[in-house]
């Protein structure tokens, strides 16, 4: 890795990632303060999800809402972590990929960042580096905005075993659509292009889990989805307990991605 | 010493040609131009020598080094401009500066107070608030300041002024005069003619001339601007480089010993004659042809 780009990659992101981490802060803490208002009307919800498929149920991480009544993890998972979260932290690392290397082909910069003496690998992997410090920020701005909320307002909460390694799964998650991000990037010279491909893949992955949890006939389709692999938020807070293959493809995912994309920013011409 | 070798450098964009069959040496310390006007190649050579594009066919050396293998130790002793000035524009002046020296911790680099006294160039502002004339001070500054053994100029007097670019004329000397090379590609004919010593001139991605700059200029022996008491017949003109024609009076540029022009001469009846020197803009036209 090289220092000088990774600290500039970081420095010239400091913004985006400030306002990013204080926003999903914010946001965890207010819809954590919202946990009492649903759990007051539990009764309601219950009867309406009761008529529901328990594949959409699944599907939006709603699946544990009858057992023992509406946990605080079973909430944060419904309402945020199964889908809107990975939208709002994926949309950062998206853009973030098509940045600093397509975005940096097309601006012409990568001109001076290579006449330095560093090879194409550092830089890739510097960028790649950088990209992980601002998920780790995000992830951590959003548990601690509903941890801190939580010890607030004195809601019960699952033991912290559960927060921690539900932050080291949304860490590889998202690190997993980092590196498949960073792999589209270099393949092209438009950052556009870049953003494309990614939201194109987040959004079909998780097309293919929805489906194949709504249809069984398709429930083979959730095998290539990423977003089969994140698991179900509430399971992991609540039972700090994650399975051992998803962990093994999400890390498969990360060294095949990062691989490619490493051969590719390598072998091709980096010149618009 | 060789400190570039160009063997054999072959370049296509699909169908479309970049170079073709590049072959040129330069040696340690001179300044060496590359002319051509655009679209003939010169940038695409500048981002094959530095790594940025891969050749299909062909080899670099700089300093004796794989230019592909050993990009890395090459690039610790080049500066290096961009004919597009593409900078970080959120960067403020000295952030760059201070970011593109941290690559070269290990070198005791040219005094940078000293070249942002040369180019008269403030370093607090944002480079997106910059001039296009301060934006290429400040990429100038960014290539020197290592002291680089080696200097590839892409453009590098576009969007200066006529007091800068003498400034800079007199840095590349003065850098001359250490021992460094300088590759400087340019539009500016006046500009090579007056700072380096040998220049290549490129046509369609290949090389059309390398030579000494004294030795372009000694090509164009002269040209002659002849009016005729008769207008000539196009026989009697052909075989020379008739570079305009007006009923009598015939402009022609010689190539070769002035002294078989004016022996050409004796067989017809004059009116008038001038002679000049050419510029290296109408040697280089001659090529273009």
């Amino acid at each position: 890795m090289s220092w000088p780009i990774f600290i500039q990659t970081l420095r010239s992101y400091w913004v985006t990632i400030t306002i990013y981490a204080a926003s999903l802060f914010g946001y965890s803490m207010l819809l954590a303060s919202m946990y009492t208002i649903v759990d007051n009307l539990s009764g309601v919800y219950t009867e309406m999800f009761k008529a529901m498929p328990e594949g959409f149920l699944e599907a939006f991480g709603a699946s544990n809402f009858f057992e023992g009544g509406l946990q605080f993890e079973s909430f944060l998972s419904m309402e945020h972590l199964s889908l809107f979260w990975v939208i709002i932290v994926g949309a950062f690392v998206i853009g973030f990929s098509a940045r600093v290397l397509a975005g940096e082909v097309e601006q012409g910069t990568v001109a001076l960042v290579l006449s330095q003496p560093v090879t194409r690998t550092k830089m890739f992997l510097s960028k790649f580096f950088a990209g992980i410090i601002g998920i780790v920020v995000l992830v951590f701005a959003s548990i601690c905005g509903f941890l801190l909320q939580a010890n607030l307002l004195e809601f019960e909460t699952a033991p912290v075993e559960g927060y921690w390694l539900f932050i080291f799964v949304a860490i590889l998650f998202f690190t997993g659509l980092l590196a498949v991000c960073l792999m589209f990037s270099s393949l092209v010279n438009e950052r556009g292009r870049a953003m494309l491909f990614g939201m194109v893949f987040l959004a079909l992955s998780y097309v293919a889990d929805l489906f194949a949890r709504l249809q069984e006939d398709w429930e083979s389709l959730q095998y290539f989805s990423i977003f089969h692999y994140y698991g179900k938020p509430d399971d992991i807070l609540t039972t700090a307990s994650f399975d051992d293959w998803s962990l093994v493809v999400l890390i498969g995912i990360i060294v095949v991605a990062t691989a490619i994309g490493l051969i590719v920013w390598n072998k091709r011409d980096l010149a618009v | 010493m060789k400190v570039i070798e160009v063997r054999g450098l072959t370049k296509f964009y699909g169908k479309n040609r970049g170079v073709e069959d590049l072959n040129f040496e330069v040696n340690e310390g001179e300044i060496f131009g590359f002319l051509g006007p655009n679209g003939a190649g010169k940038t695409t050579a500048i981002r094959l020598m530095l790594d940025f594009i891969r050749a299909d066919r062909g080899k670099i050396k700089i300093f004796g080094m794989d230019s592909k293998n050993n990009a890395v130790a090459i690039h610790r002793e080049i500066g290096f401009i961009s004919g597009e000035n593409f900078l970080y524009p959120h960067m403020k002046g000295r952030e760059l500066l201070s970011w593109l020296k941290s690559f070269h911790k290990h070198k005791n680099g040219l005094s940078l107070s000293r070249l942002l006294e040369i180019f008269k160039l403030d370093t607090k502002r944002r480079i997106k608030d910059y001039s296009s004339g301060n934006r290429k001070k400040l990429a100038l500054v960014q290539a020197l300041v290592h002291h680089p053994k080696l200097l590839i100029l892409d453009e590098p007097t576009n969007g200066l002024d006529p007091i800068m670019k003498e400034n800079l004329y007199a840095v590349l000397k003065s850098l001359k005069g250490s021992g460094t090379t300088v590759f400087l590609s340019s539009h500016d004919l006046t500009e090579v003619q007056k700072v380096c010593d040998r220049a290549i001139i490129i046509k369609d991605g290949r090389i059309v001339d390398v030579e000494d700059i004294h030795e372009l200029v000694r090509k164009g022996a002269a040209i002659f601007d002849i009016t005729f008491v008769d207008k000539p017949s196009p026989e009697a003109l052909a075989g020379l480089n008739v570079l305009a024609q007006s009923g009598k009076t015939v402009r022609i540029q010689t190539t070769g010993s002035v002294q078989d022009m004016l022996r050409w001469l004796s067989q017809y009846q004059i009116a008038d004659l001038s002679v000049t020197k050419p510029n290296i803009e109408d040697i280089f036209l001659t090529y273009y042809k």
